[in-house]
This record gives structure tokens, C-alpha cells and sequence, in this order.
């Protein structure tokens, strides 16, 4: 089934760039029309009722709020926008949202086309914490062998951990390139895939409850006081290196993650600057650690800043579709893109606000928590867009 | 009739040195004095000057130096064809290039000029201060002569021969520095320049302590920085130099002697910012202490028939270097070390998670070089035949203690390397023969000049499993120039010659080349890291193993080149063609290892019950195989050079006192590998086990360089302000560089076993072997053009009075470098200027 709704939003084609005598900023009027994703079921439509366009200047970073119907004036600029708001399908009310990023609003009058998706309330694991930022030692060196993630059953039923995996964006949301072809609308490109082992229902998580995985699950505070003890971590990564020089350390006490894919030779480093997407989710039928390499390669090149074409590279892929959940993580000053399709995630979140890993140590990113239960359950906020979602700059909750 | 020499220096406006020789004063019949001199005020010429001799070579002066305003020896090469002014970067080692495109990576491209001074090779073959594993710029092992540590103060002149060298000059490949140092009575000289980058200051003064013997000393001293904000990053230099030339005058000899001694000693420095860093321990240090002994005694005889000359050099030179490195190494994950330096198994140990790693690398190269050269003229009918014949014996030797640490605690925990002492690596010797014809043959009015030669170069004191043992290799080199005769056009004589030359030129492999270190490998067996530290263990197997190649042989470049020049009434003209051709070039290439090693099974092994740390009986184990490829030096490094060079200058127009020089070259270099590529996808990971297989392909693998570039330059000479002034415009019409092309798929594999397999396409489905196979997008292989660069450079010199001269330069004041595109990329060049101004005074 192609496509769904096409929906306009109105607004006055006056020009007023070239008659504002008294503002030497020209300034355009933008019309937008909504796309609606083709993987909604095709016979529903979309009926957006109501919602806010924020435009976010690239170059000032001042935000720019609109309402949906409003008419848009902006000066022109470089922008990103996005847009949440409600919608009915099916005679049900949906939230949407949608975002692009980099438009160039200039010209007057500009006709523009949003892809919004509506947000996936089923309720699974979430990514709730990600601390790739690693701790410093007394001595002020960097200390990153204390990496990990956390996950969280954020639905109200026991779910099992068996067979979901983790993988890491291979692009860095702080430089983009124009890869050839360009298959993020509908895969993720990964740099390392791990998967929880299991039968199906050898890890079962009860709702509310979380598991910590994390690089090395051994007490860290032997080697680094400022640092924490991960020996009761539910997994670690242990990653099969080819330098006999640069091994992995594993703690014989703690399961390992099955290694499915990993770019590197050596180990499964997150990167500590914060630039990458996280992603989990689940293989389906058929698809296994052992087979996914494969049928899931992704032959691709770039145009380097040179201006020449790069190498041919060979990366591999996760179809959209198997992703559970997704985080875009990037310092808010560099930012560039997202290495998710917007309809995994629709804004990024960040460990620091500056690049510089010195004033980043020891934090995380963190999911919000959006309600409690009479139970006491903690519902955690997921409207795929990390930008509302987690809490930036986290102290990770390790070292809390 | 009493004969006295004296040396007269003849001084224009104080500060030109236009006439220094001995001139011989002799009393006439009437008892008085006579001095024949030649009167003509020489041309003052700031630019190097092409060699009118049959090899092609440029000559530069200490006028055109003192112009130039050089803060080290290789801002000199911006007067060869080709070159160009370039902005001093002294945080790394300044290496030669000549005859070149681009930048090249290869050792060859410096490692094969020779710098000699004052008949003496600067030689660096026995410096081994590197530390192994770490990419520094700094370090020049096995890549000639760093130009930081030659200064440029107390040169008289300099020859840089770009052709086919005198068969007297041997060891080197693909060229000659000769530089000739002052000697002559001179009065006291200082200089003070002051750049955005460094501050040089040098003094030096000729005495003549008595007839025929004459004094010369100088000092200098550099202090550079990286970067003018920087203050924890310097390099430093300081120089001394006296040296005493006399002559002697026998009833049937004349005999000229000199004898020199140096010191230069190098400082390169880093130490982190202690405000900023979070690492204070961490410095790097390299010193160089350089102290030499050199001296030569040339008898010129009168009545000895055709047995003219005997000319005997020797030099001693002792370097104390040392390069001290100290780094806080902290880690993020517990990581085993290896305690054992032999082949074998033995537990190894944890590294503490922080440690002060020290490393001492301790280098005492001594240098002895001998060299003797008969010389005969024959003269028979109308042509005149000047023979030389002679010998060269070079001995290189370190007596460092050589890296000194504590392999248990390494710099970089990813290294393999042991403590090594430099002294018990056997010294190189090196003996060379040579005979050389210089005929000069009158054919009528024309005039045929041959240079024909041969020398020869045997390494003694080898093991006899080098191949290069008890060999002798031949250098022939020839230099033709045929002289047309004079014709005279409007009065003035039009000179027209056309030379060319063929010529090999080898250069031999460094002490580090030769007798490389051992090499190791530790991979871990077993890794078991309980959460209580008495229950842990490590298991190593290291292996050792000798990575000399006893299949070395010395370099050896074919150089060939035809140039026509003409001169008239002022006017130069000079057109070089070159092609330059070497196969075996030295370069640090793969070649694949592969290690059996257990890998121990330790998940039978109940982590909660356990009361000591397991043994390795109680384990299973799988037989594994580590295959890897290290590098080693062989002679797989291709150069194919060719190019024009040219150079044309006017006449000083009298009447705005200007002189016009063009120079330029167009370079091609094409640098690819001679053998076969064992190339290993180091990052392919195939369900979790590494890649056990390496790939061997036939593909070129390098690139090819091109650069077209003329510089124009006006000087202008008024010799009544004392002003000179420079304008030069130096233009890159374009620089290139593409990859050579592969197909990216290997002919053939080996896999653990050393069993060496075809590659067929049936292997391209293989997953695995699929990461053998490079992959290029379409484009790659293309070339990649930089259009026009243009830089205006100003420089002036501003004579006051008779002893002081303020010089001023300001290079890249203008630079035109338009925009463009590669693919749809838009490309945008800047460039900052590089100015500074220096003080002469000479008393």
C-alpha cells in the first residue's frame, strides 16, 4: 500500500521579503504539506487536529514556535523543524510527529513536505540509560572500561531479554555525509551488534524491573576510585579481538552477550564523545546471530570532504521494522544529523553540551519518567523523540 | 722575486663579499708590487645560478642566502627549479625532496640526497633514536639528514647537483648537497632574525692568525617554536665551528690543509601545558650532541709528470643522542602483560590500571670516514684528459645502551617491543673504489666534454647469509657536453651547449635496515580475571623471532638527462629533461607470520566455588593460530621519476637596475611497490574469530604526483642606496595526484598452514574471503587536480652605512588560490602570510 494522506496546511502566499524597507532580513512564508508513512495500515487516515512547528535556527539556535495553522513567517536561514501533534485515525486520537533537518528557508514562498508518523504506544523494553562517557581517575586520566547501558521493561507484563540486541550507529550524528544509496529511511546501519543469548525464556524482566549491560562487568573501583562496581551487571560485552595485544577482559561470573557483528577488530568501545544512535530490538523468525551477516550487508560510498568519492564500504544493516527502540545521542553544539529515521527517533539528546570529553565524564543520558501506577510501576516517556524523552547530561546513575 | 700569497678580500660597500682569494703578489723587475685582479664589479645575483657544467646542479651563494633570510637549510630549496617558499615547520624533522611532486611518504626521497660538507658526508645511517610503534615526526631514523640541524650562517656556497654526481660522490640516490663553508680571512659577522616562528642568532669571524693560515669560527643558536602561542613545544639549536685552512708552499708541491671541528647539539622538546593537561608526567625529549673531527691535506704537484694531485680527507664523529619519553599510562580494563622475552609459555601478569612508563633511547653513533683521491692529467694533442682515482672507506657504528625500560611496563600496552642495547649491533663498513675520465676534447671550434666514471660499493663486516655479503655493486655514470661555437650576434658572443648524462647511483641500507630489532609477539592463552585477585590467571605464549631480511640489497636509481643552455650578452637559458627510474627502493613492507597458541576453556570452571586460581590442567584447550602480517624492510619501493626544469634570467637592466630570473619545473612521480602486497582485512571479525587468511595481491600500490610550477622573480639592485629588493611570484599552474589503479581482488591467499591458494572466483561468494577482496566506487582512480595557487613574496635588504644591513621578507603577502570543485564539492584554499626581519652587522 503506497501512500496515506496527503494534508496541507494553509498559509498566505504574501510576499514580504522584498517590501520591508524598514528590516533588512528577508523573511519567507512556508507551506507545509504533511506526508503520512506508508508502513500505517493503508486504509487509515490521518487527520492532524492539532500540534506545534518548532523551527530551530542552525546558525543562532533560537527556537521559533508556531502552532499548527498559524501562518509561518520566518527569516530566512537554515533550519530544523519539527512538528508533534495530535491526530485522529480510525476515530482514534493518534499522536504524530515529524521533523527534518537542514531546510534552507529563503526565496519568499516555500512549499515543504513533513513525513509524520504516529508514535507507537506498544509498550516493550525501552533504552533508559546510556553512559558511554566513562569516569576519570583521581589522577584526572580518562577511565571508559565502566561503560553501559541500561534497559527497562516499560510494559505491565513480564517480558523476556532472550535474543534482543544492541547495536551502535556506524555513522556519527556530528558528520554527515551523502552516502550512495541512502537507505536510512528504512534500515540502521550499525558498527557493533551484540544480542542477549537465551532460549526465549531464559531472562525473563519483570515490569518496572531493568537490566544493566555493560562492557566489563568487574568492580571497577580497583583500578579507578572514582568509579563504580559493575560485578552485579546482568550482562556484559565480551568482544572477540583479533589483537592479541588488545583483549577483552571477561568476568567469568557474569553471561556474556552472543557478538553478532563488530566493525572493529579489537573491542566494543562506546564512543565517549557521545556522537552515536543506540539502538534495540529484535531478529525476527529465521534471521540469527550466526546467518544475519550474510543477508545484511550494506555496500555503500560516500563523497568525501575532498569532493572525491570514497571506497566502497561494506556495513551492515537493521531493517527499521525490527527496532524496538532507538536513541540519537550527539553534543547539542555539534549536531549535524540523526543516524535514525525519524521514525525511530525524531530528536537527539546529549551527555554534554560541548564536544569536549573532559567536562562530560561520568555523565549519561536518561529516560523520563512519565507516570506511576497504582502498583508503583514507573511508566517511562516514549514518543520517539529523544530530544523530550531523556534527560540530557544525566549523572549516570552508577555513580549516584 | 720574491713570491708572497696573500689572502685579499676585496669588499664592495663593506658588505659584498666580492673577492676573497689568495692572490699572489709578485715584485717585477723594477721591485715593485703588481697585483692582477680582476676589476669588474661582479654581478650581485640573489637567485640560485644553473651550473654550466655537464650534470644538471644549482648554485647558490651567500649574496643570494643573506637575501633569502633562511632560518634553516631548507628554506634554501625554494631556489631550486620546482621549488617553492614554504612556511617553517621545525616540532618535526625537515627532510629533503628534490626532483619531486607533492610530498611523498617514501624514506627513499631523502634517504637518497647526500649532504656533504666541506668534502665530508653528514651522514645519519647509525642514528636509531626512535621509539618503535610510535609515529613521530620528529624522529628521522633511516630517512637521511634532518636540514634543522645544518645551519646556514657560515656557508660560502652551496651545490645542489640534481643530475648524474662525480663518481668522488657515492652512498646516495637521488642527489647531492655539497656545501662549501667559509674560509677565508673575514671580518666579524653577526646576524639576529627574528620570525612569527623562532629567533636565530649567529656570529662568526675569519682570523688570519698568520701567513697562509687562516681561522674561522662561528656560533649559532635557534630557538623555535611550533607555533608562536605555543610555549611548551620548541626546538633548539646550537652550533660551534672552527675551522683552520692553510697552505704550504714545498720546492715541487703545494699543499693545502684544513682542519675542522663542530659541534651541533639539537633540542627538540615537548612537555604538556601543566595548567591545562590532566597528564603532568608526560614529556618528550630528544636531544642530539653532535661533536666531529674532520681534516684534509690536498698536495698539488708541479714536476710529478701526469701525477697532479693528491687529495686525502678524514673525518671522526661522535653523537651523544638521547631521547627520553615520559607518559602516564592509564587503563580503562585489566590487561594482561607478558613478563617473558623468549619463545615459550609462562604466566603473565596484570598491569596495574596506572603507571609512569619511562623510555630511554641511548644512541652514540660514531662515524669514521676516509677517502683518497689521486688525480692525473694527460693532456695528448689538443685534448686535455683529467683522471681521478681513489677510494672511500666508511665505518658507521652506535655504541648506545639503546632502549632502556621496563617491558612490563610499556608506553602503548598494544606494544611488542624489548629493551634492546645498541652496542651489540655490529658496525658498518662500507669500501668504495672509483676512476673517473674528465676529457675535454676540441673537435674545431666546438668542444666535446666527457665525464665518464665508475664506482663501486662492497658492505664489509656482513654475516654471510646477506646476500649483500662479499658483493661489489657497480655504479657507471657518464655526463656528456658538447660545446657549439661562439656566434657572434650584434657584438655579443651567443654560447649554445647541449649536455646529457646516464648514470646509476645506489645507496646502501641503514644500520637500522640492516640489523633491525627482534621481534615479538605475546598472545594470551589464557585470561581469566576472577573478582577476587587471588584467583586470578594469566597465560601467555610469546614467540621471538629475527626480522632481518638477509635478501637486502642497496638502492640503486637510473638516472638519466639531456639539457640544452645558451647564454648571450647576460642572458641564461637552461631546459632539463630528466627521467629517473629505481626499482628497489627501500620501503617497510608486510610479509605474513602465523603463531599456533591454546586457547584455554575456562567455562568448566566454577567461578563461585573455586579456592585458588585454576591451573591449567583443569582446562580443556583448542589448538589456535594467530596469523598476522608485520612489517619488515625490503627493497619494494618503486620511484619513477620525469620532468623538465628550467631556468632563463636577463641581464640587470641598467636603466631600473632590475635583473628578471624564471625558474620552474614540471615533476611527474609515480611511487608504487615492486613486488607483491600481503595485505590482511586486519578489521574483518567472522563469527567472532579473525580473518586467518592473507590476502596477496599484484597491485600497484601508490600513486602518481604531478606539479607544474615557475617562479618569477625582479630583483632590483641600486647600488647607490645600498637597497635590494625582490619581488617573487611563485606559481603552482596545477598539482595532481591519483591513486594507482587495482582491481582489488587478490591473486592468491595463504592461509595458516603457509599453504599459498589461488584465488578463484568461486571465493568472491565466500563471505569470509569476500573481505580479501577491496571494493573502489566508481571516481576513486580518478585524478585529483588542485587548480593555480600564486604567492607574491616581498623581500628587501637595506645596506646603512658599511657594517649594518636590516633585511626584511614577508612571503604569501598576496596569494591568489581560486576556488573550485572536485565532484560537487566546492573547495576553498586560504593561506596566512610569513614575514619576519633580521640584523647583519659586520665590523
Amino acid at each position: 500500500m503506497k501512500k496515506g494522506l496527503l494534508y496541507s496546511v494553509l498559509a498566505a502566499g504574501m510576499i514580504l521579503s522584498a517590501c520591508n524597507d524598514d528590516n533588512s532580513l528577508s523573511r519567507s512564508v512556508i507551506d507545509f504539506e504533511f506526508t503520512l508513512p506508508t508502513f500505517e495500515s493503508g486504509s487509515a487516515s490521518v487527520d492532524v487536529k492539532s500540534g506545534k512547528f518548532t523551527f530551530t535556527n542552525v546558525t543562532t539556535q533560537v527556537e521559533t514556535e508556531f502552532d499548527y495553522g498559524q501562518q509561518i513567517i520566518l527569516s530566512d536561514g537554515l533550519y530544523n523543524v519539527k512538528f508533534v501533534g495530535l491526530g485522529l485515525m480510525d476515530g482514534s486520537e493518534v499522536s504524530v510527529q515529524g521533523a527534518q533537518t537542514n531546510i534552507t528557508v529563503t526565496g519568499g514562498n516555500l512549499n515543504m513536505k513533513l513525513q509524520l508518523y504516529v508514535i507507537n504506544n506498544q509498550a516493550d523494553f525501552v533504552i533508559m540509560e546510556v553512559f558511554p562517557t566513562g569516569t576519570v581517575t583521581p589522577d584526572n586520566k580518562a577511565y571508559i572500561g565502566d561503560q553501559y547501558f541500561k534497559l527497562y521493561n516499560n510494559s505491565d507484563q513480564t517480558l523476556y531479554a532472550d535474543g534482543l540486541f544492541i547495536a551502535e550507529s556506524q555513522f556519527l550524528t556530528t558528520t554527515k555525509y551523502e552516502y550512495n544509496p541512502d537507505i536510512m529511511e528504512d534500515y540502521f546501519t550499525a558498527i557493533s551488534i551484540f544480542m542477549i543469548p537465551g532460549n526465549g525464556t531464559d531472562y525473563p524482566v519483570a515490569p518496572g524491573d531493568s537490566l544493566i549491560i555493560c562492557d566489563n562487568a568487574i568492580n571497577h573501583m580497583e583500578s579507578n576510585a572514582n568509579s563504580f562496581d559493575l560485578t552485579g551487571a546482568d550482562f556484559e560485552w565480551y568482544a572477540e579481538s583479533t589483537s592479541s595485544s588488545n583483549q577483552d577482559i571477561d568476568n567469568p561470573a557474569v553471561p556474556n552477550l552472543v557478538q553478532v557483528y563488530k566493525s572493529s577488530s579489537t573491542l566494543w568501545i562506546l564512543n565517549k564523545q557521545g556522537n552515536k544512535a543506540y539502538t534495540i530490538g529484535r531478529f525476527p523468525e529465521g534471521v540469527t546471530a550466526d546467518n544475519y551477516m550474510s543477508e545484511y550487508g550494506y555496500s555503500c560510498n560516500y563523497v568525501m570532504v575532498t569532493g572525491a568519492v570514497s571506497k566502497d564500504f561494506t556495513y551492515y544493516k537493521i531493517p527499521n521494522s525490527w527496532i524496538i527502540d532507538a536513541v540519537n545521542l550527539s553534543p547539542k553544539n555539534t549536531y549535524v544529523w540523526n543516524n535514525t529515521a525519524n521514525s525511530l527517533d525524531m530528536g537527539f539528546t546529549y551527555v554534554g553540551v560541548n564536544a569536549a570529553t573532559a567536562e562530560n565524564y561520568g555523565n549519561a543520558v536518561r529516560r523520563r519518567e512519565l507516570l506511576t501506577q497504582p502498583d508503583g510501576r514507573v511508566v517511562l516517556k516514549n514518543t520517539n523523540n529523544s530530544a523530550v524523552d531523556f534527560i540530557p547530561a544525566y549523572r549516570a546513575s552508577g555513580l549516584r | 722575486m720574491i713570491r708572497r700569497i696573500f689572502v685579499a678580500t676585496l669588499l664592495c660597500m663593506g658588505i659584498w663579499n666580492v673577492y676573497s682569494n689568495p692572490v699572489i703578489i709578485v715584485a717585477d723587475s723594477l721591485g715593485r708590487d703588481t697585483i692582477q685582479l680582476d676589476k669588474r664589479l661582479p654581478e650581485v645575483l640573489v637567485t640560485a645560478a644553473e651550473s654550466k657544467k655537464a650534470t644538471s646542479a644549482s648554485v647558490i651563494n651567500t649574496q643570494a642566502m643573506q637575501h633569502l633570510q633562511p632560518s634553516g637549510f631548507g628554506d634554501l630549496l625554494e631556489l631550486l627549479p620546482g621549488g617553492s617558499s614554504t612556511t617553517p615547520n621545525m616540532n618535526k624533522a625537515n627532510l629533503i625532496q628534490i626532483r619531486e611532486a607533492g610530498s611523498s611518504s617514501e624514506v627513499m626521497s631523502s634517504l637518497g640526497v647526500k649532504f656533504v660538507i666541506d668534502g665530508m658526508a653528514l651522514d645519519n645511517d647509525a642514528n636509531l633514536q626512535s621509539i618503535p610503534g610510535q609515529d613521530n615526526d620528529r624522529d628521522f631514523v633511516s630517512k637521511g639528514v634532518d636540514m634543522r640541524s645544518i645551519s646556514t650562517d657560515n656557508i660560502e656556497s652551496v651545490e645542489i647537483v640534481r643530475g648524474i654526481a662525480s663518481v668522488v660522490h657515492g652512498d646516495l640516490t637521488s642527489g647531492l648537497v655539497n656545501v662549501i663553508r667559509k674560509s677565508n680571512n673575514s671580518p666579524f659577522q653577526a646576524r639576529v632574525k627574528v620570525d612569527e616562528y623562532g629567533k636565530i642568532f649567529s656570529a662568526g669571524k675569519g682570523f688570519l692568525l698568520r701567513d697562509a693560515l687562516v681561522l674561522n669560527t662561528d656560533v649559532s643558536y635557534v630557538d623555535s617554536r611550533t607555533d608562536p602561542r605555543n610555549v611548551v613545544e620548541n626546538y633548539k639549536r646550537l652550533s660551534f665551528s672552527g675551522r683552520f685552512n692553510g697552505d704550504k708552499k714545498g720546492d715541487n708541491f703545494n699543499l693545502k690543509w684544513n682542519l675542522n671541528m663542530d659541534y651541533t647539539g639539537s633540542f627538540d622538546n615537548e612537555k604538556t601545558d601543566p595548567e591545562v593537561t590532566t597528564a603532568k608526567e608526560d614529556r618528550y625529549k630528544s636531544t642530539y650532541n653532535k661533536a666531529s673531527l674532520s681534516g684534509g691535506m690536498k698536495w698539488t704537484f708541479r714536476n710529478a709528470g701526469p701525477y697532479t694531485q693528491l687529495d686525502v680527507k678524514g673525518a671522526l664523529s661522535q653523537s651523544f643522542d638521547r631521547l627520553e619519553q615520559t607518559k602516564l599510562v592509564s587503563l580503562s580494563r585489566p590487561t594482561p602483560v607478558s613478563t617473558s622475552s623468549t619463545t615459550g609459555v609462562a604466566d603473565g601478569e596484570y598491569l596495574p590500571s596506572q603507571y609512569v612508563a619511562t623510555m630511554v633511547v641511548d644512541g652514540k653513533p660514531l662515524l669514521a670516514n676516509l677517502n683518497l683521491i689521486n688525480r692525473f692529467d694527460l693532456n695528448i694533442g689538443q685534448s686535455s684528459s683529467k683522471i681521478l682515482a681513489g677510494g672511500e672507506w666508511a665505518y658507521k657504528k652506535n655504541h648506545g645502551e639503546g632502549r632502556v625500560f621496563d617491558f612490563t611496563r610499556p608506553m602503548s600496552t598494544s606494544s611488542r617491543v624489548r629493551p634492546r642495547s645498541y652496542s651489540e649491533i655490529p658496525a658498518s663498513s662500507t669500501m668504495s673504489f672509483f676512476v673517473e675520465e674528465n676529457l675535454s676534447l676540441p673537435i674545431g671550434d666546438h668542444k666535446l666534454e666527457v665525464m665518464a666514471g665508475v664506482r663501486s660499493m662492497s658492505l664489509m663486516n656482513l654475516d654471510s647469509r646477506f646476500k649483500m655479503n662479499g658483493k661489489v655493486y657497480l655504479d657507471p655514470r657518464f655526463n656528456l657536453q658538447y660545446k657549439f661555437p661562439d656566434v657572434n650576434i650584434a657584438g655579443h658572443d651567443v654560447k649554445f651547449d647541449i649536455s646529457a648524462g646516464l648514470g646509476w647511483q645506489s645507496k646502501a641500507p641503514t644500520l637500522s635496515m640492516i640489523y633491525p630489532d627482534m621481534m615479538y609477539e605475546d598472545i594470551i592463552q589464557l585470561n581469566y580475571y576472577h573478582n577476587n585477585p587471588d584467583y586470578r590467571k594469566v597465560n601467555m605464549q610469546t614467540y621471538e623471532w629475527d626480522n632481518t631480511n638477509y635478501d637486502l640489497e642497496p638502492a640503486r636509481n637510473l638516472k638519466k638527462e639531456i639539457r640544452a643552455g645558451a647564454s648571450f650578452n647576460g642572458y641564461n637559458i637552461s631546459v632539463t629533461y630528466f627521467r629517473e627510474n629505481m626499482n628497489n627502493g627501500f620501503r617497510n613492507t608486510g610479509m605474513w607470520h602465523s603463531f599456533a597458541y591454546k586457547n584455554y576453556d575456562y567455562s568448566g570452571i566454577d567461578s563461585e566455588s573455586i579456592t585458588s586460581a585454576p591451573q591449567l590442567e583443569d582446562m580443556t584447550f583448542t589448538q589456535d593460530t594467530l596469523m598476522k602480517v608485520y612489517n619488515r624492510w625490503d627493497n619494494e619501493s618503486r620511484t619513477d621519476k620525469e620532468g623538465v626544469e628550467f631556468s632563463m634570467s636577463t641581464r640587470r637592466f641598467e636603466l631600473i637596475k632590475t635583473r628578471f630570473t624564471v625558474t620552474g619545473a614540471w615533476f611527474r612521480t609515480k611511487v608504487s611497490n615492486a613486488g607483491m602486497q600481503y595485505y590482511q582485512p586486519s578489521s574483518t571479525v567472522i563469527n567472532g574469530k579473525p580473518l586467518n587468511v592473507v590476502g596477496i595481491y599484484n597491485w600497484e600500490n601508490g600513486s602518481e604526483k604531478q606539479s607544474f610550477n615557475t617562479n618569477f622573480m625582479f630583483d632590483t639592485y641600486l647600488r647607490r642606496l645600498g637597497l635590494i629588493f625582490s619581488t617573487s611570484l611563485q606559481c603552482t599552474w596545477f598539482s595532481s595526484s591519483r591513486p594507482l589503479w587495482n582491481d582489488g581482488t587478490p591473486v592468491a591467499y595463504v592461509d595458516v598452514a603457509g599453504n599459498v591458494h589461488s584465488f578463484a572466483d568461486a571465493d568472491m561468494s565466500d563471505p569470509s574471503m569476500q573481505a580479501l577482496v577491496q571494493s573502489y566506487s566508481q571516481g576513486y582512480f580518478d585524478s585529483q587536480v588542485k587548480p593555480f595557487i600564486g604567492n607574491l613574496n616581498l623581500k628587501a635588504t637595506k645596506e646603512i652605512g658599511k657594517s649594518v644591513r636590516i633585511a626584511l621578507f614577508v612571503n604569501s603577502l598576496v596569494t591568489v588560490c581560486p576556488d573550485y570543485y572536485i565532484g560537487s564539492t566546492l573547495i576553498r584554499r586560504s593561506s596566512a602570510p610569513y614575514f619576519g626581519m633580521e640584523l647583519n652587522i659586520k665590523i
